[in-house]
């Protein structure tokens, strides 16, 4: 490294610290605003645990509704981080520091509250452990042949290596918000989550070895969970849901609002964080394509799941294509298609489309498109049985309402609250990039991994986005 | 030389990995063992970058045994069950490939990502109770210094007279001595 590099690297390894140790209100208000939903959130379930289900719009024939909804929404969400970080990481993306453990902590909040609305959808809560195989006084063990109890595995399993994952890069970043707190419950709070780390080579050397392999392994896992998830559906007799592409037709579409939740949240820590030296235009250039690609590919997908439903000649497959795409449901059908494929094409073909503001509200969009999307999976089959005179009709009530406009306040409060306690964006991570850029590893490709805009880059005309 | 001399621990600041490694190289060619010195980093430093053995790592190997582990465990719960409580379900037969073989999949990653990270925490000493050995991981002084962004090199069981003169070779490229 030159002096020069060195200085510029150190210069903005102070500003990415002061940045991170700086007070900011408008996180606070966010948290508190959150803070408001959560309560609703917890109102409403514990109306509904003391009420009883009945309280929800859930009825014959439509017996899975907007929790059921919801739960393929937020574990499709899920797929932003431990995947898209997970590939970044494989594939060494110099570009990817800043954006990891945003992606990562997405990733884990989104899978807590999705692994929450099974467990509203049962009505009786407290009865949830009846799905857990042990060994109890029954005698009754959970049949595994059951997808539902596929999901059990999977998503204990992503939730498990999502914490893991998230929680080991952390580690190094810890210790570096303990060494700089002074002391009291701060200083001891890093403490316990930085177990002793002290920057020793074997404790890189170690960490290394456990991130990569970590990486390698997640990916598999987390195209499971919602191959999985879509097996819930695929594995009935359902007309509309008995399909062979519902596996990659969900993950692809996880992996879409992902990226559409992680668009969004960057956006905002740029600007509430201003951290728009470290989150570039070059990374939301970069994110931006990815997105372009997962809106087409999703919309390959949703044309060949329906091309091949309308020329079956299927008459119940018919009748729910029918109300999809021209029918009662025809209006949130098209709504999707524009805003999951007109409009994200549209607008992020063109490098200007790839800035931060249009990246977000394309992937507000999008998020909409995708519930959408799970809204249309699981209502129009439902409410358009094979037997004509069991066809019904669904209207969420207002508890499912405000446990869904809740769980939105639970992520964002949950989200906030880790900006405010741990660095969003990782220290060493940058460190690192900023070292390799200076001498010029990994190929030429650690340059992306300079700040661009100013003078303070350490590579002259490094990544200009 | 007695033991009770040769505890002296030398602890010096620096702001580039090249000065690092200048006393690290001058520590090295006076004796001392490379098991003594000890750098701290605020990022992973390259392979070559200083003149030191390269740590070793068994984490792959203890991922892979975890896989294995995780992996027979999910199937013998899987199959195991459908042994125990038999219930035939749509013409599959008992033990049914498919749903044991999903569940088998998902206990092998589990018991792999478990596996990795309990042996990254054990190789760094940071499970309570496992310390590294001679003094490495210990808290410094001058580890706000490491959080800053800074390298610290820390020379274990050093003579008052090793100590000294490493003193004076830090001083001249050295933030800080301690």
């Amino acid at each position: 490294m030159t002096s020069e590099v060195q200085a510029s690297a150190r210069a903005l390894d102070g500003e990415l610290l002061g940045r991170l140790d700086r007070r900011r209100p408008g996180l606070f208000i966010g948290s508190l605003a959150s803070g408001a939903l959560v309560l609703v959130f917890f109102y409403c379930w514990g109306y509904q645990i003391a009420n009883g289900i009945g309280v929800t719009g859930i009825n014959r024939p439509v017996f899975w509704g907007f929790y059921i909804i919801n739960f393929v929404f937020w574990i499709g969400i899920s797929h932003a981080g431990t995947l898209i970080s997970a590939i970044l990481r494989v594939t060494k993306a110099e570009w990817r520091r800043p954006v990891t453990r945003s992606a990562e902590a997405i990733t884990l909040f989104a899978l807590a509250i999705g692994g929450l609305f099974p467990l509203i959808h049962l009505g009786r809560v407290t009865i949830f452990y009846y799905m857990i195989p042990y060994p109890n006084s029954r005698m009754l063990w959970p049949n595994f042949r059951s997808p539902l109890v596929w999901d059990i595995a999977a998503i204990t399993t992503y939730i498990i290596g999502s914490a893991l994952y998230l929680f080991l890069p952390l580690i190094p970043d810890a210790a570096v918000m303990r060494d700089r707190a002074a002391a009291g419950l701060k200083k001891r709070f890093y403490a316990i989550l930085a177990l002793g780390w002290r920057g020793t080579a074997q404790q890189w050397h170690s960490l290394e070895w456990g991130i990569r392999i970590l990486a390698v392994a997640i990916i598999p896992v987390a195209v499971s969970v919602h191959t999985i998830v879509s097996w819930d559906f695929a594995m009935t007799q359902t007309p509309g849901w008995k399909s062979t592409i519902f596996g990659p037709y969900f993950v692809v579409g996880a992996i879409f609002s992902g990226i559409a939740v992680l668009m969004i949240a960057m956006a905002l820590l740029r600007r509430g964080l201003a951290l728009e030296r470290f989150l570039t235009d070059r990374v939301f250039n970069n994110l931006g394509l990815l997105f372009v690609t997962m809106s087409l590919v999703w919309g390959y997908f949703t044309f060949a799941e329906h091309l091949t439903v309308w020329y079956s000649g299927d008459l119940f497959e018919k009748n729910v294509h029918h109300v999809l795409l021209h029918g009662d449901f025809a209006v949130p059908f098209w709504t999707m298609v524009v805003v999951n494929l007109v409009i994200p094409v549209a607008v992020l073909s063109f490098p200007r489309g790839r800035r931060p503001l249009p990246t977000a509200l394309v992937g507000c969009g999008v998020l909409v498109g995708m519930w959408l999307e799970r809204f249309l999976i699981v209502v129009p089959a439902l409410s358009t049985p094979r037997l004509a005179y069991s066809i019904g009709d669904y209207l969420p009530s207002w508890v499912e309402l405000g446990i869904m406009i809740g769980a939105v306040g639970v992520f964002a409060c949950l989200y906030f609250t880790f900006t405010q306690l741990l660095p969003i964006v990782s220290v060493w991570e940058m460190r690192e990039g900023w070292r390799h850029a200076g001498s010029g590893g990994e190929g030429g490709k650690a340059a992306e991994a300079v700040p661009t805009s100013g003078a303070a880059s350490p590579v002259p005309g490094g990544g200009a986005a | 030389m007695t033991a009770a001399t040769q505890d002296h621990l030398v602890e010096a600041v620096f702001e580039r990995v090249e000065d690092v490694r200048a006393v690290v190289e001058a520590v090295l060619e006076s004796g001392v063992a490379a098991s003594q010195v000890e750098v701290r980093s605020p990022a992973p430093l390259e392979e070559d970058e200083l003149p030191l053995p390269k740590p070793k790592s068994r984490v792959l190997l203890f991922a892979l045994a975890g896989a294995v582990l995780g992996g027979l465990t999910a199937f013998g719960l899987a199959a195991g069950t459908a042994l125990a409580y038999p219930l035939p379900t749509g013409g599959m037969s008992i033990v049914a490939g498919p749903p044991v073989g999903v569940v088998t999949y998902e206990g092998t990653a589990l018991g792999l990502i478990i596996m990795t990270v309990l042996r990254v925490l054990w190789e760094g000493g940071l499970l309570p109770g496992r310390a590294i050995r001679g003094g490495r991981g210990r808290a410094s002084a001058l580890d706000h210094h490491v959080a800053s962004g800074r390298l610290l090199l820390r020379v274990h069981g050093l003579s008052e007279e090793q100590a000294g003169r490493l003193r004076g070779l830090s001083r001249g490229s050295a933030v800080d001595v301690g």
